[in-house]
Parts: structure tokens; sequence; C-alpha cells
């Protein structure tokens, strides 16, 4: 019986080859929408777990509060890792990771700036699960000075020569030993570090006994990431309990006086990537995304399965004279169910193994555009392989059920009598599942258009300050950072240069914050406040615009010891408003103990500045401090401002100042503004999701009425041969094809809007500055599901109207 | 073998019902060739339909070989079905996909007969039906007497006791037509009760009785001498 049904089944594909390729080429791309996107998934889901041990590891954060204002920082403190290991038992090993910025690595003729390379304790080998090729886990960062690469770099400066003991140049003058090779961390890492330093190192630049405190302000510095690897069955939430004795000991005493409220929070290493959303974190997934491309998969997957229902359904006429002759025979109603389901089976199946080649082809396409390195391989993935399986299985069964049923309640008396079976039983059900199809691609071109406009709108929006032309290089050379208005001078000689400037942080991206004292209704009161230490020329080059008071002042020796300008939001925030010019204003708190501390500067405010953007467009604009310092430590970001023309030259000419400036580090640089793009990255990778799977949910969509409309066409046949003989031009008749069809549209739209509203608004609310959704967008989408819908539909339908009647009318 | 006992059927649609058959009582026994004639629309495939337990009357009672048979459920008409009655069509009604060799072997298939006792008896039916040259071909390489023939072996290839036919020579040319009725009458001689719906007053002469149907009414049933 089964051979019957295969030989049943293979020449049915055979003789109705248009139908097949048809339904096979949907249910293909389906069915690769589906295993790329859970590969997508898995991988997002997959983050940390290589870890043999990322059950007992997790991360210690903090959330504080200090004057109402919360912050919650993915950071600890020095102290925290050894005070735990002392103080709780369920600690089995701690380490910590200090970040380190970009260095200028050398060895021999051959450097590079490397950045993602940190500082770690000795511990981390036995923490983490990172592969050591060579050196010894437990010894190779047990001393200062030393450094373990990871296989890329390794390679990078040493080639084929042996590593281990070779020395490395790290920025100006310090030599790393390197003591180790380890493998790439994968990619599925929180964080992607690409070598560590020894702990050890940090330790011996500040000290051992500064470095080591246990001072209670030490508890406060939250500088660094703790990573805890507990013993087994440790309970997390009954270590979070004891914390409070633990505060109490060593933090209480200084967080009383700065009145801040302090939580712990621990994280488990796997829940990092999808759940933290803390300040201060490598950049994290968002398993917001995970539901929206679960439920695309779905979607368009259900369009590939009602594709198959629906042209199995209109062509039941063709089958119905078979399943009446089965009947008649003596087959049950259990047995043609189980052939047409045999049948449906057969042809996701060979969808499934076209898919799998397609994936296979298209994988390196769709792992750039994501930005991930996903891969199908039964060695490495064979949960992928089963779940496509299992999701073939499914897909067949549930696509191919209905026909099914459909299919096998014919009455045999009726059907072989002659009289055909119209189609028309299913004819509501069709337009039914056309409407879902249509509305499930309408609410897929829509969220492109939105997510397409919102990313525009960031990209364009008046940022508050001028960011186009702009140059920016890092300086590292703190030789370099005492002489730098000299340098600036020099860069200011060319004609093609319209100004330099230089702030210690990069505007738009990181800052530093500090507690701060401003003047309130009773007194001082404190405000952990954004500040940026900035130069006379900056506010200038930036564009930004002062709203009361005035600029920094070369000439005002004060500027550079007790003024301060603020942006509005803080004038607001301090309840100054329009006053603020002369309100006093200090930042950093004296500690007992610490009175004549140098951070410590107390002033007033010359002037504000008009809010602008200085972190992304998800986030509001905070208050922020800007001071000017004689300090040359705070030289650390140069900005050089271009003009539009000789572009090439004037780098050129920046390259050679800087050389003259600083012959050991290499001058490196990029522009503002295409950096500040890269901080709606994941902004653009949806887009691109977004785009590729509207686009083939709209293929699928397209061949699914491609193939209703030719059989309708085939099926009026007769009708438009009648109408055609009684005068009825060729238009007409298209018409008479493609009007039912863009009704179907039409309401698919109707229905959409809602949905994609809905959706997209939920999604635009994660940003503090962003587009409201007009109706011109659902305009747009049912302008182009119109269009690709009736270009689908009339090109069957013209076909049909402009045949020769007489074929037609000839035969019944 | 066939006891009809006030049989109706009554089709409905939303706007039109039309009483097919009205009041039908016969009694066929077994070995008979009974041939049903009327005007077209009389009702004539109808009765067959109902008789060969493709369709339900909408009252009274079928007898099959002494059962009451007229509430079976699907599941036991078609049961009843394979086993006793095989069927003969004006159209042929053979499946396009299938070749003549497994258009044959189908009923064998639903009776879970094994794979060489099909081989064997889809030969002999072949044979039988001297078609067995064309056993590989497709229902469409096929002329219209030679798809009848095959057609006729499926009917007889799980010996039913009871073959319903209807117009089985309406879609052939006389030459065609009088091969299959010879075919027919053969199978009656060595026992198959037959049932035959026609138009052919020729064909009918083979029977052994005519059952004129009209308006659903049987009018008359005339009895001939077997020839």
């Amino acid at each position: 019986m089964f051979k019957n049904f295969l030989i049943t089944i293979i020449r049915n594909f055979n003789r109705n080859k248009f139908y097949t390729v048809l339904n096979v080429v949907g249910l293909s791309v389906g069915l690769v929408c589906a295993i790329l996107i859970v590969l997508f998934i898995q991988e997002e889901l997959s983050y940390d777990k290589y870890n043999v041990n990322h059950k007992r590891i997790v991360r210690l954060a903090s959330d504080f509060t200090l004057n109402g204002k919360r912050d919650r920082v993915a950071t600890s403190s020095m102290p925290f890792g050894p005070t735990f290991k002392q103080e709780f038992p369920e600690v089995e090993e701690f380490v910590r990771i200090h970040g380190s910025g970009r260095q200028q690595f050398r060895y021999n003729d051959i450097e590079f700036y490397e950045e993602r390379i940190a500082y770690v304790d000795s511990s981390v080998f036995k923490v983490f699960s990172y592969n050591l090729i060579q050196g010894d886990p437990d010894k190779a960062l047990s001393e200062p000075y030393t450094i373990v690469l990871n296989e890329t770099l390794a390679k990078r400066y040493f080639g084929d020569e042996d590593p281990i003991g070779k020395v490395l140049i790290v920025g100006e003058n310090n030599s790393f030993t390197v003591t180790g090779v380890m493998k790439d961390i994968p990619r599925n890492s929180h964080f992607k570090f690409r070598g560590f330093y020894s702990m050890k190192t940090l330790e011996s630049i500040r000290g051992v006994e500064e470095f080591n405190s246990t001072e209670p302000i030490t508890f406060w510095n939250f500088s660094n990431y703790t990573f805890l690897l507990l013993k087994k069955n440790t309970n997390i939430d009954a270590l979070q309990s004891k914390f409070p004795l633990y505060y109490n000991k060593y933090m209480k005493s200084v967080g009383d006086k700065l009145g801040v409220e302090y939580h712990l929070i621990v994280q488990k290493l796997a829940d990092i990537h999808l759940k933290s959303d803390l300040q201060w974190d490598a950049p994290t997934g968002n398993v917001k995304y995970i539901f929206i491309l679960s439920a695309i998969a779905f979607f368009i997957l259900s369009i590939a399965g009602i594709n198959y229902m629906n042209m199995a359904t209109a062509r039941s006429s063709k089958r119905a004279r078979e399943v009446g002759v089965r009947k008649v025979v003596g087959a049950h109603r259990d047995t043609l169910i189980r052939q047409f389901l045999m049948e449906s089976l057969s042809l996701t199946f060979l969808a499934l193994m076209i898919a799998i080649i397609v994936v296979e082809l298209i994988l390196p396409l769709f792992n750039s555009l994501v930005d991930k390195d996903l891969s199908l391989s039964v060695s490495e993935t064979p949960e992928i392989l089963v779940f496509s399986i299992v999701l073939a299985l499914i897909l067949g069964i549930v696509s191919g059920s209905y026909p099914a049923f459909y299919l096998s309640s014919f009455h045999p008396a009726t059907i072989l009598k002659g009289s055909t079976i119209k189609g028309k039983a299913g004819g509501l059900l069709r337009k039914l599942l056309v409407i879902s199809q249509f509305t499930v691609s309408a609410i897929m071109i829509s969220g492109t258009i939105i997510v397409g406009v919102q990313l525009n709108y960031m990209n364009n929006k008046d940022m508050g300050f001028s960011k186009e032309d702009v140059l920016v290089s890092i300086v590292r050379d703190s030789l370099m950072r005492t002489k730098i208005e000299p340098l600036k001078d020099e860069l200011r000689k060319n004609p093609n240069i319209n100004s330099v400037a230089t702030s210690n942080s990069l505007i738009g991206f990181d800052g530093a914050k500090t507690v701060h004292l401003y003047e309130g209704e009773e007194g001082m009161e404190q405000y952990v406040l954004n500040f940026s230490v900035i130069d006379f020329d900056y506010l200038d080059m930036m564009q930004m615009k002062i709203m009361q008071g005035r600029k920094f002042d070369r000439k005002i020796a004060s500027d550079t010891s007790s003024a301060f300008i603020v942006n509005q939001a803080a004038a607001r925030k301090f309840n100054w408003n329009e006053n603020a010019v002369g309100k006093k204003l200090q930042l950093g708190v004296e500690l007992e103990g610490e009175e004549d501390d140098d951070d410590i500067m107390k002033g007033e405010v010359i002037g504000v500045v008009a809010d602008f953007h200085y972190r992304p467009l998800r986030e509001n604009i905070e208050p922020i401090n800007f001071l000017v310092s004689e300090n040359p430590s705070h030289r650390r970001v140069l900005y050089v401002k271009l003009n539009q023309e000789n572009r090439e030259e004037s780098i050129k000419y920046i390259e050679s100042v800087w050389n003259k400036f600083s012959p050991k580090m290499a001058f490196n640089y990029f522009f503002l503004d295409e950096r500040l793009r890269k901080n709606y990255d994941s902004e653009v990778r949806l887009t691109w999701i977004f785009s590729i799977f509207s686009l083939l949910s709209i293929l699928i969509a397209s061949l699914g009425l491609f193939g209703l409309s030719s059989f309708m066409a085939e099926q009026r046949n007769k009708e438009l041969g009648i109408r055609k003989v009684l005068g009825a031009s060729v238009n007409q008749l298209v018409n008479l094809l493609t009007k039912e069809f863009v009704r179907l549209i039409l309401i698919a739209n109707i229905l959409a809007i809602p949905i994609a509203y809905w959706a997209m608004n939920s999604w635009l609310n994660d940003f503090s500055y962003r587009i409201e959704i007009s109706w011109w967008i659902f305009f747009l989408t049912l302008i182009v599901s119109l269009v690709i819908g009736v270009f689908t539909v009339s090109w069957q339908s013209y076909r049909a109207a402009s045949a020769d009647p007489v074929n037609a009318i000839k035969y019944e | 073998m066939i006891k009809t006992k006030n049989l109706i059927k009554i089709f409905r649609t939303d706007e039109v019902e039309t009483t097919a058959l009205n009041n039908v009582n016969l009694e066929i026994s077994e070995g008979e060739f009974v041939a049903i004639m009327g005007p077209s629309g009389c009702g004539k495939s109808t009765l067959l339909n109902i008789i060969g337990l493709l369709d339900n009357p909408s009252e009274g009672e079928l007898h099959f070989n002494g059962y009451q048979v007229e509430n079976y459920t699907e599941r036991q008409r078609t049961n009843l079905r394979k086993e006793n009655i095989g069927f003969v069509f004006q159209s042929f009604n053979l499946i396009d996909e299938l070749t003549v060799f497994e258009n044959v072997e189908l009923p064998l298939l639903y009776m879970k007969v094994s794979g060489s006792e099909r081989r064997r008896r889809v030969t002999e039916a072949l044979e039988r039906m001297k078609i067995a040259h064309r056993a590989k071909h497709f229902p469409q390489q096929l002329s219209g007497g030679q798809q009848q023939r095959v057609a006729i072996a499926r009917a007889v290839i799980s010996n039913p006791k009871l073959i319903l036919a209807d117009e089985p020579t309406g879609n052939l040319d006389s030459a065609n037509g009088e091969e299959v009725m010879n075919l027919l009458t053969q199978l009656n001689e060595e026992g198959t009760t037959i049932i035959m719906v026609t138009h052919s007053p020729s064909d009918a002469d083979r029977s052994h009785r005519i059952i004129q149907l009209f308006d659903g009414h049987v009018v008359t049933e005339n009895m001939r001498q077997k020839l």
C-alpha cells in the first residue's frame, strides 16, 4: 500500500509540475526562514553556556540610589572578590576583570592598536572554560607584566614562532611577557576578550598595599567586573540574603556618609546576554528580538503552509475522481487521509532538503548581515537538524491535514456521476487564508518601513552638536598630552582644518559620573552627575548653543579652576531654571581623612549650554557638567574639524604633525558621525532582518496567489470564453479576475494596521527619541502589497483573458 | 440477493427538492442479469448507486444477501462493498496516475492481499480481458474499449458476487461495446449477478429482465427469455 501511495504521489507531482514547483518553492523558502531564525535564536540563547560551570558562575553588580537618582551598573569594586571569598563559604573562586582601553602593541616591526584586552585574576582559567593551548593555567597570569593572548593575536605578532616567553611592548614602554596562548573566546560570549594582562600588573602599578586595601571607601569604586564561581548546589537567593551583614561590615560607614542606598545584584552568567539591562555592561542581546523573530518564523511558516492548503483544496476537483474510485474499490476514509498526509509530508521533506542546501549557501551572507557566525552542521548543531525535521513534520501534517480531511470527505456517488466538484466549498476558507497571508505580509512590510524610518531619524536627528566632518583620534601617549596645545596650533596652520579641540571622553559615547554637590534650596545637596573635562575650543567646535551666561574664556584665569557650564537638563534638575548662572557647584565630595582631595573642584556655574545628545537616542538627555582643566591627563580625545575639500591631504597633514609629536605611537583616527552611527548597529541589523524576512514572506504569499489565480483562471476558462464571445474586452476580463484579489488585499491591510501599530509602537517605546507612526506608512504598505498582488494575479489573468475563446468553449 | 422496500430518494438543494426515486420495490436474485432502462433523469443511476452502497436512501429498506443495510455506517458499507460488489462506469473512472496493472491491483491492496497473490490474480484478470500486453501503460494511452476492459478487470478482480454497470458501453463504438457486453454476459454465465443501467435496447437484450423507470417509479418489469 505504501508503494502505491508513493507511486501516486510521485506521478501526481510529475503531472502537476507547475503547482508542485510553486508549493515546494514556497515551503522551502518558509523553511529557510525558519531555519535561519532558529539558528539565530539558538545562538542568542547559547551565550556563555559553553562554560562548563556556567550554572555556578554569577556576576556581582551594583544598584545604588543617591538623592533619588538610581543607577544600576554591571560593575562592582576591587575588594568584592577577595572579601566575598573570605566571608562566604559558598564562594569557591572569584575572578575580577578590569578593562583597559585600546593600546598599541609592538613586537619588533609589527605594531597594531589592540582593544578588548583586560586585567584579570589568574583564577580566570579556573572559573571560565577558556582553552589554554600553551602555558600553564595555574601560573600563566600569576606574575606582574605577563600576558595571555588568543590565537589570533599570537599569530598576528609571532606568526609561526613560539610566543611563550616573547616580550610584547604595550603602550609607550611597558614590556609584557607572553605566558600563554588561549583559543579565541567563542563568539557567543557576552564579553569577547582577545587577551588578558595579569591582575598582578595592576597591583604593581598601584602598589600592593593600595591595591589590596579594604578601606571602606575602596568598596565604593565600582570599577571592575566581579565573577564568582559558587560551590555546587549553592542557593543564590540565600547567598544574597546574607549580603546585609557584609554590607554592614565593609560598606556601611561610607554609605551612610554619602546617603546612598545600595543593593547587590547577583546575575547568573548565562542570563547576562539576554536579560541584563545594566549600565557599563558589555553590549548585550535583546530578549524582545527573540520574541519578534520567533513570531516572524511562525508567521512565515504559516504563510507557506497556507499556500499548500490553498492550492491543494483549490485543485480538489482534479483529485476528486481518484478519491471516488479509491472509495468505490474499497478504500476507507482513514486510508485516504493517510495517503494525502503522506503526500504533504513528502512535499515538505523535499522542501526541507532544498531548504538545508539553500541555508548552507546563504549562511555566509546572512552572517555578515546580522553580524553572527552561525553554522549548520551535524556535528556542531545536531539539535538544529533534529528541530528542522520536527518542524517539517509539523508543517507537513498541519498543512496537509485540512486538504486530507476535505478531499477524503467526497462522496463517490456524486463525483463519479460525472458532476465536478467546483472547489466552491473551500471558497470562503480560501479567502480567509489569502487574507491572513497578506495581513502577515502587510505587518512585515510596515514593520520594515517603521524600523527604517526610525533608523534614518536617529542617524539624521540634530544631536545638538555638530558631528559632521569631525576627525577623532585618541591620544594615548602621555607625553603628547602635555604638548597638546602646540599640537593644536600646528594643526590649525593648515587652511583645511577649521578647528581643533580636546576632551577627556568621547562625545556621544563614554563619560564619567561622580558625586557632585549643587546649590539647592536648603544648602548644598548631593547628586551623581555626568561630567566632561573639555578645553576652551570644545564648545565652539561642537557648535553648542549657550542659553545662559557665557562660554569658557582663556583670558579668565578662574575658568580653569572654579567655573562650570551645565546643560539645560541640569539647570532644570537642580531647579535653577533660568537663574543657573552664579549657582554653586562642587565636583566630588570630601570624605573623612581626605580633606584636601585633589579630585575635588569647587566653583560656580558660568553658563548653560543647550541640551544635546551625548548618549544614544535610546536614552534621555541627562544632566551634565563641563569644566576646563589644565591637567594634561584629561586631553584624551582629540577632535579635528575638517573642510569638506581636500580630505585626503588634510588627513595626511594631521598624520605628519602627529608623528612629529609622537613618533612612537601610530596615528589612528575615525570620523565622529560614522562612529555615532555604530551606536545603532543593532537597529541596522533589525532593519536587515525585517527586510529580508518581509521580502521572503511576500514572496511566499505571492507564490500562493500566483498558483491560486492561475487555478481560478483555469477554472473560469469557459466563463471567460463565453464572455469574450459576447463582447468582453481583455481588460474587462482581467479586471473581473483581479477585482476579487484586490478586495482581499485591501481587507488584509486594514486588519494589519492595528496589529502593526501596536507591535511597532511598543518597539519604538524603547527609544526616548522616536518617530510617530503616521498614516503614510500604512498607505505605502497598501500600495506595495497591491502592486505586488495585482502584478502577480494579472499575469495569469491576462493570459487567460487573451486566450482564443474557441478553445475554451468548444469542449465540456 | 437484493431487495428494496419502498425506496425513496430525495435530493435537496437550497431551492429545489427533487424526488429521484419514489417507492421503488425490487427483488433481484443471485445469478440474474438485470437491465435498468428509462429516460435521462428518471433515477436509474441513483438506484444503482444506492444498491451499490455509494449513496443512502432517504427512506425505505435495502436488503443485501438477507441483511438490512440501509443504516450501515460508512465503514460497514465500505467493507461490504469491497468484498461483494464490482463497479463498471460509463466513463471508465480509471486513476490516471496509475498503470493498467496498478489500477486493477487497487481493490486487492485495500483487501490486504499479499503481493505474490496480487500479481497472480491481476495477471490472470488482464489475460482474461485480453489486455495483459498493456499492463504497463497508463489509461490515457489506451482506447476507450481497452480502458473499459481494464475497468471490468478491476471490477472482477475481487471475485464479487455482484457487478453494477452504469452505461458500460455509453462511451464506446459499437464494436468495442459489443466486446464489453460479451464480457459481461460471460461473467453472468459464470454466476455473477449483474445489474446494468443502459440506454441501449440491444445491450438490454442481453439481460434476463428489464426494469423500466420513469420519474422515479418502476413502470414495467419485463422478464426475458434467456438466450
